[in-house]
């Protein structure tokens, strides 16, 4: 964890040159690791073929998140039905979960809940093998190898966010991924599973399952260091000021975890689209 | 290693022989009942055995667990079962700390229960694991995260049962010396030559000398300030599993206090029913009055007391919050679902044990003997009330309307006939392994005894 | 309640790289216009300015056309289309919207102009950016254990070392048979 911190911190530090004269400016991104070495106008057409974003010799380049839209979730569970199917569970094992919610006026609204993936996780500490940990990425996954199953971590969530297999788990064909913490497919008969945000689908550029099938859109997935996030309508917005303009806000704050899932309040409501106009 | 308690020397040792006859008659001898109790109860343990292996097939599930119910009876048994061996300690350590000449046929038995119990206890990681296979992970380093109370658990448990395993065995060297003695004397056989060996290891060089028996209750005295702490560490860091989380319920700075309390509550309740069994058994009803009985009654029911007090704070203090969580579950137990068991508990496990104490005509040894049972049946139920509850009410949708989907008495949890097996037989493994051990033991510990007798009577006291 | 994630600091895109592509809207359409963009210079801070210069088919400035701006996002598949600003076209028929990068690398941008009926004239630009805004948003906290964590963990397993000891210990001395002690 401490490295990851570090790594930030040499990353933002090449990036704080105040001075005006691109030149220099320029220089201090290249010598930070952060450049492409690429200096000069590219001009002409190109090809809008998807191709790797930058990658930097240093550190972690993506911090996922997501926001989910409350106003646009028709409770349809679409999410819930593709989690399950991608990863082969069973129907108690809502990785993705839709929670019937009640607002002050007594009505009542959709909820989908994944992962929190919280920076601060509470279920990673209690874990007394370590089966639990945070990737540089901002993903907390479990290791089913190490996992023995004590449960403590269920105990710890505030989100009921884990889920455990207390049965055989859903047989499940070969996948194109290796079994792994990123792809833990299939289950492990007695220990804890949970949403990984479908990490061994997102370095291709992939979202998850859960927003690629949002009918509503509801589901942005995003990266918190390109402050851009994409839902499974293709439409993209820039986190910050989708927060900014939307009240975006974080379940049980309260609770100290600092969750990577930002919601934005409401049931129905219009969408403040015009948001890049103060930009 | 200077000794921590001033021991006077010890006056001149006087050999009770009508006591080592009566004590050492069952070790030396099988007594006729020995066998087929040994039978039946090891029939219930390899139910319990057969029940668990199930479960290994069919995975938690079969044990009543589900995502609604995380924790349940496997954890509140981990927590009773190790509870419950805390009256070794206390009968054993506090007592001989405060030099309670009666504390003294009483010893070996508390001793010997705590023995038993706190394996049994720790069993309980076992059934309660998913993934059992893997629990070498717990002992290898490499795997080791020390920030979380699980892994303390682990480590205070297995130091507390090394502490009570030299706490049973220190005791033990005179009067295994005197039982080598006795065997000496007998005709050689293979299960005499058997016997010899397994004495001499227990004896080791201990010969007696006066030098030798200071030094040895010198090392007593340490252990017994010793396990004290040990004993309340042990609950404690037991409950931190619990409430180092922010689950309403669980999320209680009483739980240490709390933990520590009902195990020396139930402990005491625990030792009371060994004395008593064995006191039957083994025919000591002159060396165990109802004296006895009164005395450790009174120190149960002091716990007690305190216990019935931090329930009645702990419930008071969250539900008056009328914050959703900590409300809404203090409610569910008093009024809502878990209502009966509670009421038990208070009932069987709070008033009548004190009220039994308080009249003066049922503060007999039968009297003392069914508070003991009513404890250590209430305060099992205790436990299940402090695990299941918070393990199993929804905690996202605690504050909204929409959570009535949790039914039944234990919620969202359902006893099983696993579990119900393991622990049946993990309660009649308490008296089989008592049988076992009483029938290499002593079940009174006759230097102790005599050295008691032999300092009251120098003191001109009544022992 | 919400958790502000804030934009600091500076950003620098390479180059006053500009283009002027001519992209007919909708083939075979009647008067197409065309679409010039261009990247101004990096502005420290406040990114850089993104112009259009938006000309009738017959070369002529066309005013008030509104200029929607946008970039690939090429860290997802399918590359999806982030706005980044509109802008209405002055007299001389440009419009203009500051970016600020997030990211760096070659960066394609899109802009597009509705001319009136089905005409619609789009062009595209294509940068490198060097310097991306520092995004202040992801911090990996850290809990309140520390170093105080680290020694109360480390006296704790000396504890329990020492117990062990001890006990291992008091067996042995009792077990030594009549020999003096060695501390005694």
């Amino acid at each position: 964890m401490s490295e990851t911190t570090s790594e930030m911190a040499s990353a933002a530090g090449t990036t704080t040159p105040v001075t005006i004269q691109r030149r220099s400016v320029l220089r201090a991104a290249a010598l930070g690791g952060i450049g492409l070495g690429v200096l000069g106008a590219v001009g002409g057409t190109v090809a809008l073929a998807a191709e790797p974003s930058s990658t930097t010799s240093s550190g972690p380049t993506k911090q996922w998140c997501m926001v989910i839209d409350l106003r646009m979730c028709n409770g349809c569970q679409l999410c819930t039905v593709a989690c399950q199917t991608a990863h082969f569970l069973h129907e108690d094992q809502t990785w993705m979960k839709v929670y019937t919610m009640t607002n002050a006026a007594g009505e009542e609204y959709p909820m989908p809940r994944p992962c929190m993936q919280c920076e601060d996780p509470a279920c990673v500490p209690v874990c007394p093998v370590g089966a639990n940990f945070r990737t540089p990425e901002g993903l907390v996954l479990v290791d089913q190898s190490k996992c023995i199953g004590t449960r403590i971590c269920m105990n710890a969530c505030p989100y009921e966010a884990r889920y455990f297999n207390w049965g055989a788990p859903e047989p499940a064909p070969k996948q194109p991924f290796a079994q792994s913490p990123e792809w833990p497919v299939p289950q492990v008969q007695g220990t804890v599973g949970k949403c990984i945000d479908c990490a061994a689908m997102l370095p291709t550029g992939q979202i998850p399952e859960c927003a690629t099938h949002c009918a509503m859109g509801v589901i942005y997935f995003g990266d918190l260091t390109s402050d851009t996030a994409v839902n499974g309508q293709g439409q993209t917005i820039k986190i910050s000021s989708f927060l900014a303009d939307n009240n975006g806000m974080v379940f049980k704050e309260e609770y100290g975890t600092h969750p990577r899932v930002y919601y934005i309040p409401g049931h129905g409501q219009d969408l403040v689209s015009d948001h890049d106009a103060a930009s | 290693m200077t000794d921590v308690i001033a021991t006077p020397a010890p006056v001149e040792h006087r050999v009770d022989h009508e006591l080592r006859s009566a004590v050492l008659r069952p070790v030396l001898e099988t007594p006729r009942w020995w066998w087929p109790s040994i039978l039946v109860l090891g029939a219930v343990v390899v139910l319990g055995i057969i029940a668990w292996i199930f479960q290994l097939a069919h995975g938690l599930g079969s044990a009543g667990y589900n995502n609604g119910a995380f924790w349940g009876i496997y954890e509140s048994n981990l927590v009773a079962f190790i509870g419950v061996s805390y009256g070794g300690a206390v009968v054993s350590a506090i007592l001989r700390l405060t030099h309670q000449g009666w504390r003294a046929p009483l010893t070996r038995i508390a001793e010997a229960t705590a023995l038993v119990t706190l394996p049994i206890g720790m069993i309980f990681i076992i059934p309660h694991l998913g993934n059992p296979g893997k629990i070498w992970e717990l002992i290898w380093l490499p795997y080791w995260n020390l920030s979380s109370p699980i892994l303390w658990d682990f480590f205070a448990v297995s130091t507390y049962l090394m502490a009570t395993i030299v706490f049973f065995y220190l005791p033990l060297v005179p009067d295994a010396q005197v039982v080598l003695t006795q065997l000496d004397a007998e005709a050689p056989s293979t299960r005499v030559r058997v016997r010899q060996t397994l004495y001499r290891v227990l004896v080791g060089r201990f010969g007696g000398t006066p030098t030798e028996r200071r030094r040895l209750n010198g090392s007593i005295g340490l252990l017994a300030i010793m396990i004290i702490p040990m004993a309340v560490s042990v609950h404690s860091v037991l409950s931190f599993a619990f409430a180092s989380s922010s689950r309403p319920g669980y999320m209680e700075t009483i739980f240490p206090v709390y933990f520590v309390v009902a195990a020396l509550y139930s402990g005491v309740a625990l030792v009371v029913l060994s004395v008593a069994a064995v006191r039957k058994l083994y025919h000591l009803e002159s060396y165990i009055s109802s004296r006895h009985f009164v005395r450790l009654g009174f120190l149960m029911i002091a716990f007690g007391a305190a216990y019935l007090y931090l329930t009645f704070t702990e419930y008071l203090i969250d539900g008056y919050s009328n914050t959703a969580g900590p409300a809404a579950w203090v409610y569910q137990i008093i009024a809502g679902r878990y209502w009966v068991p509670f009421w038990f508990y208070f009932v069987a496990g709070g008033l009548v044990p004190i009220l039994i104490m308080a009249i003066k005509p049922l503060r007999t040894m039968t009297g003392v003997t069914v508070a003991s049972v009513l404890v250590v049946l209430s305060l099992w139920v205790k436990r299940l009330v402090i695990v299941i509850p918070p393990a199993t009410e929804p905690i996202v949708r605690a504050a909204t309307k929409g959570s009535g989907a949790v039914s039944g008495l234990w919620g969202t949890f359902h006893f099983t006939w696993v579990p119900i097996s393991i622990t049946v037989a993990a309660t009649a493994a308490i008296p089989l392994l008592l049988l076992i051990v009483f029938r290499f033991v002593p079940a009174l510990s006759v230097t102790e005894m005599e050295e008691v007798a032999a300092e009251s009577s120098h003191q001109g006291g009544r022992p | 309640m919400s958790r502000r994630v804030q934009l600091l600091g500076s950003l620098v895109v390479a180059g006053t790289a500009s283009l002027a592509l001519f992209l007919g809207g909708v083939a075979g359409a009647a008067g197409a216009g065309s679409l010039a963009l261009r990247a101004g210079s990096p502005t420290h801070g406040v990114g850089t300015e993104l112009t259009a210069v938006v000309d009738s088919a017959a070369g002529a400035p066309v005013a008030n056309a509104v200029v929607t701006f946008a970039v690939h996002v090429e860290e997802f598949a399918g590359a999806p289309l982030l706005t980044v600003g509109t802008a209405t076209t002055d007299a001389a028929g440009v419009a203009h919207v500051t970016y600020q990068p997030t990211w760096a690398g070659p960066t394609h941008f899109v802009a597009s102009a509705a001319l009136g009926g089905a005409t619609v004239a789009q062009g595209t630009l294509t940068a490198t950016v060097t310097q991306t805004d520092p995004f202040a948003g992801p911090v990996n906290a850290t809990r309140t254990d520390g170093l105080i964590g680290r020694w109360t963990v480390a006296v704790l397993l000396a504890l329990v070392a020492a117990m062990w000891i001890i006990l291992l210990a008091l067996v042995v001395r009792v077990q030594q048979g009549p020999t003096r002690p060695l501390e005694s």
